[in-house]
């Protein structure tokens, strides 16, 4: 199960919340409502699927926990877990790209 | 909203949700979408369960890998233990309870007839008749019995497993044919053409599947009219089925009636003990008719009619040995799972201080137990694997070996009830032999368990509990042996008995004639066939007489039986069947059967009537004396006329060696009797010194050459038939001293390990004697002692079990009583020895121990 998770696409849970802690610690909740601005409202992360998929970014090494405030948990990405993210944007980026010369996107607009 | 959103918490397993429970519940009231929060919670806890399961599971074969050795021992053990319980159980299975291969099977039963004073075992033909047309409760009823054929194939004479049956049987039974038809009520009619069916394999071998043959049986053809599928066994290994014509409702008025094996489908819905009560109804108003014969009014009185399930009446003779060994095996199974269980203790004692440390470190129990029970679960899936495997590979074996001794056998296969009841024992085994860790680590305080060090120590609760464990393998070995040993002993007791003649130095053989034309014409020829031959065979270089008789000792069957009663002693009911047999006048000198009182026959008897010679049991059971030489007997009949018992015969066991010698009537086959007999048997008294075996070919020879057209078969020593008679029980006796081994073999691990692991454990304890004046003997005798306390604790307690289950076998056993001190002290000793040898091993390497060694190691 370890080991060639860079090689793959993160599961779209994963990333969105890697994009979450991408500029700090955050709580449960942070990461929901960013997640919920990322997508523009599009996604909301239920709680369970939020602590599931971060007990399972965990054991993975991607997430560490960053200590607690308020009796709430603070989580942030490891280097591992930063560089598997970056690993994945590369990869959509490219693809966006691809989709610009296949001329599938009109209006080109800057990648991520 | 949120009391759902609680109650909903609990999909997900604690483990989860001790660990983010809270969080989630914060993270749903800062958003205060409980109701989104609870569907949530619906659709990810099934994730969260996979994910437990795959983790515990991945942690456990982790942790089975990190220890090889224990992993391949317990995995062979387990599976031995469950690979044999498949294969007994996959034989006990197929030949007792799974349903039989015919359409709604619950319907199929077998009728007997019963007397109060004796089982009959078959149907009387007259009854059988009144039934068939009679019965409201039997849908269809089928008669069948054995038909003695002589088949006249390409090679010569050959004899087939022939069976009559009624034109009912097939429908009876719902098969279909798989080509051409089966019998229909036109094929038992006087005069019909001769028509028979076949089975497959027949059909394949002789007859190169080619279709409308015709064959040749006992000199008359027969169309072959259909073909049974593959696979088809029954009755038997019946090859060719004939229609059975036999007017059955006429037999009442005369001296002979037919007993024929009965089968009865009954209506939907109509319980057994209904359709019992019917058919004595019927079969008791049929013995009160009018032209009823005297003799058979009396024998008939209280007739009843039983109705046994058809496939319980197949295994029926089996049933006790098989199930003896499903016993045997399972204890084999136990005491594998005992071993199994002590292998996880000694692995247990290695991870104390882990179980302890995690406890400490607030694990649930229950996490624990969980990781503990997965290991189990892994082991015995994978000892039921391997079990599987093994079990395939025994049971082709063994039906190799011993096909013809288990009923059914060529519907026993390894199949989808056989995989379920394996897994189903699987899983119990890993439940079972998982308790005993947990037992051991609930009980592990943090302190004593972080102690462990320098001592090797650990909770004094492990090595007794591991004791505990190889004294009840003992327990469970000695039951086994002693078992074995009861057997073993019949065995013995059976191999000498006296069967009343002597065995040795005797060839025996079988002639099957089949002379074309009616009786009357074919008669003078089958007479002067025997004659001849009786003749011929003695005059052969190293022959001294020759016995003929349709069947011989041991054969288990008398091809007549007859109702008698004795001058002078009003009829008493007992025993009125008794077995009658027609022989030469040298039967009872060649066979070396001593007279007791009056003569044997001579040839002058030949041209005389009515005289016979009884056995003891006949003269005791129906004169109640055995000096009746001169008495009087006549067939159960007013009319019959008296015979004069010109002599009384010592009992001969022909019913087999186990049986009791039944009442039994001689009389001289002459000239004049009205009954052809196409089957006789001989037997050939050789000379001293002469190997019976070598004149089988100039017996054949020499029957070959009379012409007649004669089968000529079943050479084979008085001595082998005799032991052929034994092969059954050779059978049980070799599984179940094969099982006791596996088992003295596990308990002798077992014991082994214990002591090991209590040299290695006390090894400080054994320098600190050592060092202060304790020899080797008191170091060796230290572990002896409590050796031998384990082995007798678990002796005594194995002959109380013994004792108790030893009833279960009584009936295989012959002379020999279930608490046969004999078996169970030979067992107690046996197992008292390996107990020892395996102990001494550990205990040796005890007393060589360097005690200066041992303790700089330690201090």
């Amino acid at each position: 199960m370890n080991g060639n998770k860079n090689q793959e696409s993160l599961s779209g849970a994963v990333f969105h919340i890697a994009l979450a802690l991408a500029d700090g610690p955050k709580h449960g909740y942070g990461m929901m409502q960013d997640v919920e601005r990322q997508t523009d409202g599009a996604l909301k992360l239920g709680p369970g699927t939020l602590y599931g998929t971060l007990k399972r970014m965990l054991a993975d090494d991607l997430v560490e926990e960053a200590g607690e405030e308020d009796r709430r948990r603070y989580y942030r990405l490891t280097t591992l877990g930063r560089q598997t993210a970056r690993a994945e944007a590369e990869r959509l980026s490219s693809l966006v790209q691809e989709a610009h010369l296949k001329k599938l996107l009109r209006t080109p607009r800057p990648a991520l | 909203m949120r009391r759902l959103f609680h109650l909903l918490m609990r999909l997900y397993p604690a483990d989860f949700r001790r660990e983010y429970g809270e969080e989630i519940e914060r993270a749903a009231a800062e958003r205060g979408a409980w109701k989104e929060a609870a569907m949530d919670i619906v659709t990810t806890a099934p994730r969260e369960h996979a994910d437990q399961f795959l983790t515990t599971v991945r942690q456990a074969w982790r942790g089975l890998r990190r220890t090889p050795g224990f992993t391949l021992v317990a995995l062979a053990t387990l599976a031995a233990g469950i690979g044999l319980n498949t294969v007994i159980f996959s034989l006990v299975y197929g030949a007792l309870f799974k349903p039989l291969p015919y359409p709604e099977p619950e319907r199929l039963f077998v009728v007997t007839e019963a007397t109060p004073d004796q089982q009959i075992r078959f149907a009387l033909g007259p009854d059988f008749g009144s039934w068939r047309r009679l019965s409201r409760s039997v849908q269809i009823m089928a008669g069948y019995s054995g038909w003695s054929a002589l088949y006249a194939g390409p090679d010569g004479a050959e004899p087939v497993e022939a069976t009559q049956a009624t034109p009912e049987f097939f429908t009876a039974l719902g098969i279909r044919p798989l080509s051409g038809r089966l019998f229909d009520s036109d094929d038992d009619r006087p005069g019909a053409r001769a028509t028979a069916v076949v089975s497959h394999k027949f059909w394949e071998r002789k007859l190169g599947s080619r279709p409308g043959s015709s064959i040749e049986l006992n000199a008359a053809a027969y169309e072959v009219i259909g073909v049974l599928p593959p696979g088809f066994e029954f009755p038997g290994k019946t090859d060719v089925w004939v229609a059975f014509r036999e007017d059955f409702a006429s037999q009442r008025g005369k001296d002979g009636i037919t007993l024929l094996n009965t089968l009865a489908r009954l209506k939907p819905g109509v319980k057994p003990d209904m359709a019992a009560t019917e058919l004595t109804g019927i079969a008791v108003a049929g013995w009160n008719l009018p032209e009823v014969v005297g003799g058979f009014k009396n024998m008939t009185k209280g007739i009843r009619a039983q109705l046994t399930p058809l496939g319980e009446s197949i295994g029926a003779r089996s049933r006790t040995q098989l199930l003896m060994l499903m016993g045997g095996v399972a204890l084999v199974l136990v005491i594998a799972c005992v071993n199994v269980a002590n292998l996880f203790v000694a692995r247990a004692a290695s991870r104390t201080r882990e179980v302890a440390v995690r406890l400490a470190l607030g694990a649930g129990m229950g996490r624990i137990a969980r990781d503990v029970w997965a290991e189990n679960l892994l082991l015995a899936a994978g000892g039921a694997l391997l079990g599987i495997t093994l079990a395939r590979l025994l049971l082709r074996l063994l039906l190799k070996i011993a096909g013809d001794a288990v009923p059914r056998a060529n519907e026993i296969s390894i199949d989808t009830a056989v995989l379920a009841v394996t897994a189903l024992v699987s899983l119990a085994t890993g439940l079972v032999f998982g308790l005993s860790p947990l037992l051991f680590a609930r009980r592990t305080p943090l302190n004593e368990a972080l102690k462990d060090g320098a001592r090797g120590g650990g909770d004094p609760a492990l090595p007794r509990l591991r004791s505990t464990l190889v004294a009840a393998q003992l327990a469970l070995s000695l039951v086994l042996l002693a078992g074995a040993g009861l057997l073993l002993r019949s065995f013995v007791a059976l191999t000498q008995v006296n069967p009343g003649f002597d065995p040795n130095g005797l060839l025996t053989l079988q002639t099957h004639l089949a002379p074309a034309g009616f009786a009357d014409r074919a008669h003078p020829v089958v007479l002067g066939f025997y004659r001849q031959a009786l003749e011929r065979l003695a005059a052969l270089p190293g022959v001294q007489s020759v016995a003929m008789a349709p069947d011989l000792p041991v054969s288990g069957r008398f091809s007549n039986m007859a109702a008698l009663e004795a001058e002078g002693h009003p009829f008493h009911r007992k025993l009125p069947m008794i077995g009658a047999r027609q022989i030469n006048p040298g039967y009872f000198d060649s066979l070396r059967i001593p007279i007791r009182y009056g003569r044997a026959f001579t040839p002058d008897d030949l041209a005389k009537s009515n005289q016979i010679v009884i056995n003891e049991a006949l003269a005791r059971s129906h004169f109640g004396n055995v000096d009746v030489a001169g008495k009087r007997m006549r067939v159960l009949s007013d009319t019959a006329p008296w015979m004069t018992v010109i002599g009384v015969a010592a009992d001969v066991r022909h019913l087999g060696l186990q049986a009791e010698p039944a009442p039994e009537v001689y009389r001289l086959y002459t000239d004049r009797d009205r009954e052809m007999i196409s089957e006789m048997s001989f037997a050939l008294r050789v000379e001293r010194n002469v190997d019976p075996k070598s004149l089988t070919g100039e017996a054949r020879e020499t029957l070959l050459s009379l012409g007649s057209g004669a089968g000529v078969h079943n050479f084979i020593t008085m001595e082998d038939r005799i032991r052929g008679t034994l092969s059954q029980r050779r059978f049980q006796l070799w599984l179940l001293a094969a099982f006791s081994l596996l088992a003295v073999g596990l308990a002798a691990i077992g014991v082994y390990g214990v002591l090991s692991y209590m040299v290695t454990q006390r090894s400080h304890e054994i320098g600190v004697r050592m060092a202060l004046g304790a020899t080797a003997a008191d170091i060796v005798g230290l572990f002896m002692r409590h050796a031998w306390l384990l082995a007798l604790t678990g002796l005594a307690v194995g002959s109380a079990v013994f004792y108790w289950a030893g009833q279960a076998i009584s009936k295989l056993l012959f002379a020999i009583k279930p608490t046969d001190p004999w078996a169970i002290s030979g067992a107690a000793i046996t197992l008292l020895l390996v107990a020892t040898a395996a102990a001494a091993l550990p205990a040796w390497r005890a007393a060589a121990m360097d005690p200066a060694a041992i303790l700089r190691r330690n201090n």
